[in-house]
């Protein structure tokens, strides 16, 4: 064996222990998946009242928090890995009832399988300048940003949420008729009259939901207001085209419906860095 | 729309399943497998090339590497992030952004738990009274609402003309009381449908002279409404569910929406919530709607009818009224 194969052992066998002892720091971590040195921002929780549920590492978006996992370089890409819990109250929540299938039907959905926020915009931080990253989806736990070949890991200073989203509470009455058929019933999501089709002693009533971004269709549902209405049915398949049943004596006047449920809307247009990356 | 359809739809295949915070050490699983291969990749490279080579030139790994992440929190006081304000026991709201649809002006407001309050302890927030400031004089909201899919959300309504988002400069918060749930069971002989009560049925509850008094119940096959109102304080709220059973029939077979109710007499035959599931109101009519799937038969006799109510009771008014701030809130779709 010659000098650069010693050299070669003894470097391997450091970074093999280096490597035992950060494999050691992350099983002894509870909450995070990555090593955590954060000694300056240790020092800034210390103005926290027993900081519980927000760790170090952790920062705080809306009703959430973001705790990171790790970054790392993928082909021709940085992966920043993550997770994200809510800090909402939950003591006494109702359950979200999740359809899984017709033989078992609806079940409560456990909270943290719910997605509290949604960080949709993200960049990376780097020395030479901002990269934005890729569109995310909610249920994306990964921010992706393309870089180039040469690109080093130590050169990142930061990854930040340049736009989150919350989910939004809407409960909205509105009404449809032949001259007023679109109605804008949350920010960007329009609900349109596609037809009524009259048979015998009811009606059929379609309506459509258009939404600007793509997002929210699928978490509004449609209904009509008061006894007259009989059903609403979600077709299946394609667009969120709902097919309503309208009995009553007279259906001259404008359709009175409901759309209900949430929209992703994005938070206040404050940017939070999220955290930062060393080397 | 479900989770699991929303990963479907708009999923990038290189993203991974998502595991919450308390689950079972899954994000801990996946560091290890990162540290791990960053180690197996870290040794094989470095003593691989260095002994292959003669001159120990330095490599850069393209492979997967982890690096050491610090995390940087939003400045913190009183254990809330920036904006909050305590508006219940540990639990704080913060505006997060206005909207107006129609005529009507929206403030959105998330909630959190204290820094020292365990979420899973902590109870949601329970609403209140609202005021917004900022216009001619102030103005009460018209409804709050909820969802059980917007964890820790709540949306407030204000009524047409209320004041212009850019003009809002707070809301004035009297928060509700928490609220206490009765559970009834009505029971009726009937000679068929359609069926209707012909009497008022009163509830007592714990809030004074305060009871919620049920004028009428009505259904025919496919759809009814159970009418009631709040005598007593005019500050006491109500919300009202109701489920009919109709023990005499089968009901529907395959009708996954019947498991949403477990208890009763046979199977929930029309059901129906309030329509502001949120804030509740001093009286309302609940509409009842035959589940899909459910049929009353030409052979069917109808004999008896069982009414399940459960009756959700606040007192909307309590303390002093809470201030929050209204500056540089948001304003969606500008």
């Amino acid at each position: 064996m010659n000098r650069s194969a010693w050299v070669g052992l003894v470097v391997g066998l450091l970074i093999g222990v280096g490597g035992i002892v950060g494999i050691e720091a992350l099983a002894g971590d509870s909450d995070s998946a990555v090593a955590t040195t954060a000694p300056e921002v240790a020092e800034t929780s210390t103005t926290l009242i027993g900081r519980v549920w927000v760790e170090p590492s952790e920062t705080v978006v809306g009703p959430a928090v973001v705790i990171p996992e790790g970054v790392s370089r993928e082909g021709d890409e940085v992966v920043f890995r993550y997770e994200l819990a809510t800090v909402a109250p939950l003591a006494d929540v109702e359950p979200a009832w999740e359809f899984v299938s017709p033989q078992t039907g609806f079940v409560p959905a456990d909270p943290g399988d719910l997605n509290p926020i949604y960080p949709a915009r993200w960049s990376l931080v780097t020395a030479g300048g901002d990269i934005a990253g890729a569109i995310s989806n909610p249920s994306a736990r990964a921010a992706r940003f393309e870089v180039g070949e040469g690109f080093q890991l130590d050169s990142i200073e930061a990854v930040r949420i340049d736009e989150y989203r919350i989910p939004v509470p809407v409960d909205v009455e509105f009404e449809l008729s032949e001259g007023a058929p679109r109605v804008e019933v949350a920010p960007g999501v329009i609900v349109s009259l596609i037809s009524v089709a009259e048979q015998g002693e009811q009606a059929i009533v379609q309506v459509e939901v258009v939404s600007e971004d793509g997002l929210n269709l699928e978490s509004i549902a449609i209904g009509g207001v008061g006894p007259e209405w009989r059903s609403a049915v979600r077709e299946a398949e394609g667009r969120p085209r709902y097919n309503l049943r309208l009995g009553g004596a007279d259906r001259s006047g404008p359709l009175l419906l409901r759309a209900r449920g949430f929209v992703w809307l994005p938070a206040a247009e404050v940017v939070l860095v999220t955290p930062e990356v060393g080397g | 729309m479900t989770d699991e359809v929303w990963r479907e739809l708009l999923q990038s295949p290189f993203d991974e399943d998502s595991s919450s915070r308390n689950d079972d050490g899954g994000g801990n699983g996946r560091g290890i497998r990162f540290a791990a291969i960053g180690l197996a990749t870290g040794v094989l490279l470095a003593g691989g090339w260095l002994w292959l080579t003669d001159d120990g030139a330095g490599v850069e790994a393209e492979a997967v590497v982890t690096t050491t992440v610090t995390g940087v929190t939003e400045p913190v006081t009183e254990g809330y992030p920036v904006g909050y304000v305590e508006v219940g026991d540990g639990v704080g709201a913060r505006p997060e952004l206005m909207y107006v649809q129609g005529s009507d002006l929206y403030v959105v407001l998330s909630t959190m738990v204290r820094s020292d309050v365990d979420p899973a302890a902590a109870e949601t927030f329970k609403g209140g009274e609202w005021i917004v400031t900022g216009g001619a004089a102030p103005v009460a909201a018209t409804a709050e609402f909820s969802n059980p899919r917007s964890l820790g959300v709540v949306t407030v309504r204000f009524s047409a003309g209320a004041v212009p988002p850019g003009q809002a400069t707070s809301l004035l918060l009297s928060p509700a009381t928490p609220r206490v749930t009765y559970d009834h069971e009505l029971e009726y002989t009937t000679d068929g449908l359609p069926f209707e009560t012909v009497e008022p049925v009163r509830f007592d509850v714990d809030y004074g002279d305060a009871a919620i008094v049920v004028d009428r119940i009505a259904f025919d096959a496919n759809v009814g409404v159970v009418d009631w109102h709040v005598v007593g304080p005019d500050t006491v709220r109500a919300r009202v569910e109701a489920v009919v059973m109709l023990p005499d029939t089968a009901g529907g077979e395959d009708d996954p929406a019947t498991q949403l109710v477990s208890e009763g007499a046979g199977r929930p035959f029309l059901t129906g919530v309030p329509h502001e599931p949120a804030l509740g109101h001093s009286r309302g009519a609940v509409e009842v709607i035959r589940r899909v799937g459910n049929e009353v038969e030409a052979e069917d006799v109808i004999s008896s009818v069982v009414v399940l109510l459960t009756i959700s009771v606040q007192d909307i008014v309590s303390g002093e009224p809470i201030e929050i701030p209204l500056d540089g809130v948001a304003i969606a779709g500008r």
